[in-house]
């Protein structure tokens, strides 16, 4: 199927430069980003196979009794007119239950969890769905940042079918009181637009007393050549 | 129509889950070309290296094609993370001039997405080489001509090329829209 790429940004994307998180002066470039059509480097991209998603797997608990509110993540991964995207490349990491990440920069004295991994990917299936278990992760401080906690959330890369639909994003818990006030998820001027990166409860995602549920749909850059009517 | 979902930024504790994190050698599938290597230094807007930013690299094979296929036999796609002092290298093939609009040609670059801590979406940029006619690429004449030459890679003859990436401020690398 032939997608085109309208020009990105706007409000429901987050400034490159942001007030409360203020690494991102000296990140952003300052010169303004130059237009340039869509060409063939653009609208094509990588295709993943299940030889890249390898044996990491899409249960970060391996199995193990891990410590957390054990929970399975499942959506869809769709383009702009809601058609899903198969053969996506997702890919997650998030912290422990104790907010540690199992990297040499994390040096919080917070404890690791040596049975859980912190990381899964796979490749979509054919109605663009992605699924997996894990555990609900902690808050974390912000090194140097006068007591900014991070929303306890799960990081996503994803790769749909060409190279402008690439996204990185994070996934936030319903009705974490951190939500309002973290600047990186306050960064999106748009609030139906922040309101997408917060997860749904849901029980038909979970396990009957056993894993909680959270739906996290996407929707990645690019709709069909032709508008569709109505 | 739904807009595409936010991005948020990768944080700085990511290495350790993406794919390929360092599959920086894009020949690993065979040798479809000479082999280059392009080399360089990340920096922010205060001249300090920064480790830690992911660069995606995409390219066409030596014909100008892309790789349409996870068993093409040149995949175009890579990945480095830049080490504690900023560094990275890509070691690749030259790629082919691309199809442009009506009969023109782009000439041979790479596109290079770059995400980092303390960036809230991708920032892109591209590669092109300055041993290549690039006069009448009608995608970086859409740079300010004094710009150009900081998106364009200056080899050897053995085919080692360098640029650095400065993200932000005084000698900025040109980015693009998405
Ligand atoms: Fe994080």
């Amino acid at each position: 199927m032939t997608r085109v790429y309208e020009p990105f940004g706007g409000p429901s994307q987050p400034d490159l430069r942001t007030k409360r998180y203020m690494r991102t002066n000296v990140t952003a470039p300052a010169e303004a980003l130059i237009e340039l059509p869509r060409t063939a480097t653009e609208t094509s991209g990588p295709v993943f196979g299940a030889a890249d998603v390898g044996d990491v797997g899409v249960d970060l608990t391996n199995g193990n009794t891990v410590l957390g509110s054990l929970s399975v993540i499942a959506g869809q991964v769709l383009d702009e007119d809601g058609r899903p995207v198969a053969n996506a490349l997702v890919e997650f990491w998030q912290a422990n239950a104790s907010g540690k990440y199992p990297h040499e920069v994390d040096t919080r004295p917070a404890p690791q969890d040596p049975h859980f991994t912190g990381a899964g990917r796979m490749l979509t299936d054919a109605e663009g769905r992605y699924k997996f278990t894990t555990i609900k992760p902690g808050a974390y401080p912000v090194p140097s940042s006068n007591n900014w906690w991070r929303p306890p959330h799960i990081h996503f890369s994803l790769y749909g079918d060409a190279f402008a639909s690439r996204l990185i994003t994070q996934m936030y818990f319903p009705g974490d009181p951190l939500n309002s006030i973290d600047g990186i998820l306050q960064a999106v001027p748009d609030a139906a637009a922040r309101t997408r990166l917060i997860a749904q409860q849901d029980e038909s995602v979970g396990i009957h007393e056993h894993a909680l549920g959270y739906r996290f749909d996407i929707v990645l850059r690019g709709h069909s050549e032709t508008p569709m009517v109505g | 129509m739904t807009r595409p979902s936010a991005g948020q930024t990768l944080g700085p504790f990511y290495n350790y889950a993406l794919m390929g994190a360092n599959e920086f050698d894009l020949t690993r599938g065979g040798q479809h070309g000479p082999a280059i290597t392009i080399t360089g230094k990340l920096f922010d807007g205060e001249g300090a290296a920064r480790r830690d930013f992911l660069l995606e690299w995409w390219q066409a094979d030596a014909s100008g094609q892309y790789a349409n296929t996870a068993d093409a036999p040149f995949r175009g796609f890579g990945r480095c993370i830049t080490k504690p002092d900023g560094s990275f290298s890509f070691k690749t093939i030259k790629p082919g001039a691309v199809p442009f609009e009506g009969n023109s040609w782009q000439a041979p670059h790479a596109s290079l997405g770059i995400f980092g801590p303390g960036l809230m979406r991708r920032i892109v940029t591209r590669v092109y080489f300055a041993d290549e006619d690039n006069t009448a690429c009608p995608v970086l004449n859409l740079v300010p001509e004094a710009r150009r030459g900081k998106l364009i890679a200056r080899g050897d003859s053995a085919g080692a090329y360098t640029l650095d990436i400065r993200m932000s401020g005084e000698g900025e690398t040109p980015f693009f829209a998405e």
